[in-house]
């Protein structure tokens, strides 16, 4: 049982862990994710696709075997903090301001010389050395002995365990979320309401409120680059308006522990479509306002045309009307009319010039119970580090044991971290407080 | 005056650096690496002067925000963290080598942005998806975590270097042990600001996109990023990794820096068009 905790908790693991996830992140931007089964075999050919469908590489991030390597991961972090954090906690919460939990025989730095034989000088001396190398000193007395003790960023440990175990908050998180959240888009039509949520993983959900869509409106700047895309919405409880609220990008909406984003748009539906029909022989023109499938007769003419559908974008070339045109005794003439782009058919030149529309706005819709969790963890893993980069644990006691020949000066450090760095400059120290007698 | 032409300036002033760096190390003149330290600083006086130039011209526009919004903008910002880090090096280790290399390495996004003619220069206003308060403190992050990673590169090569027993250009070097240190004493500072990143980027992404992590591309690339240099924290921390080995994970730590920065706009495809 201890061989299999040890194992757990070894660094070794982590180091396979992390490249082994490396390695699986990496595969799963190099395979695109979350097609139909039929695009990897048309990419891979069968034989490649029946292995991306079996190992589940198609949705790499959701499949059994990476969240069992995610749970490894996990078990890691959670296996090494139960192994170390005991220590660390009890380290930086009990002090040892004595030294008598034997630092003076064990410490990682020992010096020890001679002082002036004067006690009160010689703690003077030791205050502030100590002071010049961590901080302010507490001094004691006990059997006759003076101690003195310092330390400083006594919590940096402590910053290690608070990001490692902030990574088993975020962990926890994304498994709640995972489990208990879902995310969807809802389409709703400009002037009317919608209850219903198309969930991302297929399937529909049902809120027990609705949202309406007042107005969907959206800008551009100057050199045509998108402004704003705005929604207008309210929320209907029972039918009634309960609230009012603009969704705009990065402006979401919160309620009932949901977050709406806006995510897309689109055109619902047009009408009054305005064309300007122009004959090629005596230059008359007339404007026509359509509705689809509706003959509208040219003035003073047996002419008609009619508008069969309508195309937001034809092939990228912007909205498009397939227009009807009907003359006595010929065959329909049915084409295309672009915005912006006039067209010559039976003698006359058509112009499509102008249409209303209704919008529809699509809106990002999630539910995250693990959101809070995760956002702890980051708080967390910020604090740890920040803790953590302020400097290390360094602790120094110093012992003045009253003697015959002058005082006996013990001093005894930990440097946490950087340890040749803190040695030179505590020898400096001591050299400028007891400029003689160093033993070393 | 125009932004773009302070930047043409600061470009041939931080390659100057680099020039009167590397002279210093050859000839081993102290003077000469102050000197280059000077000019550096003077490049870094008039890069900063020129992304304010950029912010005042976006706000004289009608269209004002901080210039950290397009690729070229964001290539300005890379070749000033690493100025950032060059003068925080130079101040505590005043060291010729790391110098020229890390000036060079400001030099060369500058250059690509302001004289290869392949960025479009032009001041653009935001879209909707970049209009957030999280702009700022993502990209600061992002970037200066990036800049660390680079210097720490650069240590880890010339560790390499220097650690070849009768190599030329070893003979130039300070001892292997101090780019050995240098390398790894980058990565602590780069990885708790790539973490920072990451995370501004993930509360961002929730407020834009409803969700805080959704494995796209440039996330999941951060995020091997993270796994990497955490991988190098650990190796070397809790394992005592030294040398050749450390220096290899550096280095394959900042492929990953580079593909996260630009391979996955223009390799891969995502919600992250904008760099």
């Amino acid at each position: 049982m201890k061989k299999i905790l040890k194992a757990l908790a070894s660094v070794k693991l982590t180091l396979f862990l992390f490249l082994a996830l490396v390695v699986i992140c990496v595969l799963g931007t190099l395979v695109p994710q979350g097609l139909p089964v039929e695009h990897y075999r048309e990419a891979y050919g069968p034989g490649m696709a029946s292995f991306i469908e079996f190992f589940h590489i198609y949705d790499l991030y959701r499949s059994w075997w990476f969240t069992v390597l995610l749970f490894f991961f996990a078990v890691n972090i959670a296996a090494c903090a139960a192994r170390w954090a005991p220590g660390i906690l009890k380290r930086a919460f009990s002090q040892d301001k004595i030294g008598d939990g034997g630092v003076f025989e064990n410490a990682p730095v020992k010096r020890s010389f001679k002082g002036f034989n004067e006690v009160e000088h010689d703690v003077e001396q030791a205050r502030s050395l100590i002071q010049s190398v961590v901080g302010k000193p507490k001094v004691m007395s006990r059997d006759g002995k003076t101690y003195l003790f310092a330390e400083k960023g006594r919590y940096a440990r402590v910053g290690v365990v608070a990001v490692h175990v902030s990574i088993l908050v975020i962990l926890g998180g994304g498994l709640v979320g995972s489990i208990w959240g879902f995310s969807g888009q809802m389409k709703i039509v400009e002037g009317s309401w919608s209850n219903r949520i198309e969930l991302s993983g297929g399937g529909t959900k049902t809120l027990p409120f609705a949202l309406a869509c007042d107005e969907f409106s959206l800008s551009f700047y100057e050199n045509g680059m998108p402004r704003e895309y705005r929604s207008e919405v309210a929320i209907l409880e029972n039918g009634e308006r309960v609230l009012s609220a603009t969704i705009r990008v990065n402006e979401p909406l919160k309620y009932g522990g949901l977050k709406f984003c806006q995510a897309t748009y689109g055109i619902a539906e047009a009408t009054g479509f305005v064309i300007a029909v122009a004959d090629e022989g005596d230059g008359d023109e007339n404007f026509l306002v359509l509705e689809l499938m509706k003959k509208v007769p040219l003035p003073g003419n047996e002419v008609s045309v009619a508008a069969a559908r309508f195309a937001p974008d034809l092939q990228g070339r912007g909205p498009a009307l397939m227009a009807v045109l009907i003359r006595p005794g010929m065959p329909h003439d049915i084409f295309w009319i672009i915005q912006g782009e006039p067209i010559s058919h039976g003698g006359y030149i058509f112009d499509f010039k102008d249409f209303e529309v209704r919008f529809y706005t699509g809106i990002q819709v999630s539910g995250d119970p693990g959101v809070p969790l995760v956002w702890t963890g980051f708080f967390m893993i910020l604090a740890g580090f920040t803790v953590c980069l302020s400097g290390p644990h360094r602790r120094v006691w110093v012992r003045i044991t009253p003697s015959e020949e002058g005082g006996n000066i013990l001093i005894a450090a930990d440097p946490g971290r950087n340890r040749k760095g803190f040695e030179e400059r505590l020898d400096e120290a001591c050299r400028v407080a007891f400029a003689e007698g160093l033993h070393g | 005056m125009d932004d773009t032409y302070l930047i043409s300036i600061t470009t041939f002033v931080y390659f100057a650096a680099a020039l009167i760096y590397t002279v210093s190390t050859v000839f081993g003149r102290r003077r000469v690496e102050r000197f280059a330290t000077v000019v550096a600083a003077a490049g870094f006086i008039i890069h900063t002067g020129a992304i304010i130039t950029r912010w005042a011209l976006s706000h004289r526009m009608g269209i004002g925000h901080v210039p950290l919004a397009n690729f070229y903008e964001s290539l300005v910002f890379f070749s000033w963290s690493l100025a950032v880090v060059l003068l925080c090096v130079q101040v505590r280790y005043k060291n010729g080598v790391i110098g020229a290399v890390i000036s060079l390495f400001a030099f060369i996004p500058l250059a690509y942005a302001s004289l290869s003619g392949a960025v479009d220069t032009r001041i653009q206003p935001l879209i909707p998806a970049l209009q957030s308060n999280w702009l700022i403190s993502h990209v600061i992050s992002a970037f200066l975590a990036y800049a660390c990673f680079a210097a720490s590169f650069a240590a880890a090569v010339l560790y390499l270097f220097a650690s070849k027993p009768r190599g030329r250009i070893a003979a130039y070097l300070p001892p292997p042990k101090f780019f050995d240190e240098l390398a790894y004493r980058f990565v602590s500072i780069g990885f708790p600001l790539l973490t920072l990143g990451i995370i501004t980027g993930a509360v961002w992404a929730d407020a834009a996109w409803g969700r805080y992590w959704g494995w796209d591309p440039k996330e999941t690339w951060s995020l091997i990023t993270w796994m990497i240099y955490g991988a190098y924290i650990h190796a070397g921390l809790v394992r005592g990794w030294r040398g050749k080995p450390m220096a290899l994970i550096s280095i394959a730590g900042f492929v990953a820096v580079i593909f996260t920065y630009l391979g996955v706009n223009y390799v891969l495809s995502g919600l992250h068009s904008y760099i």
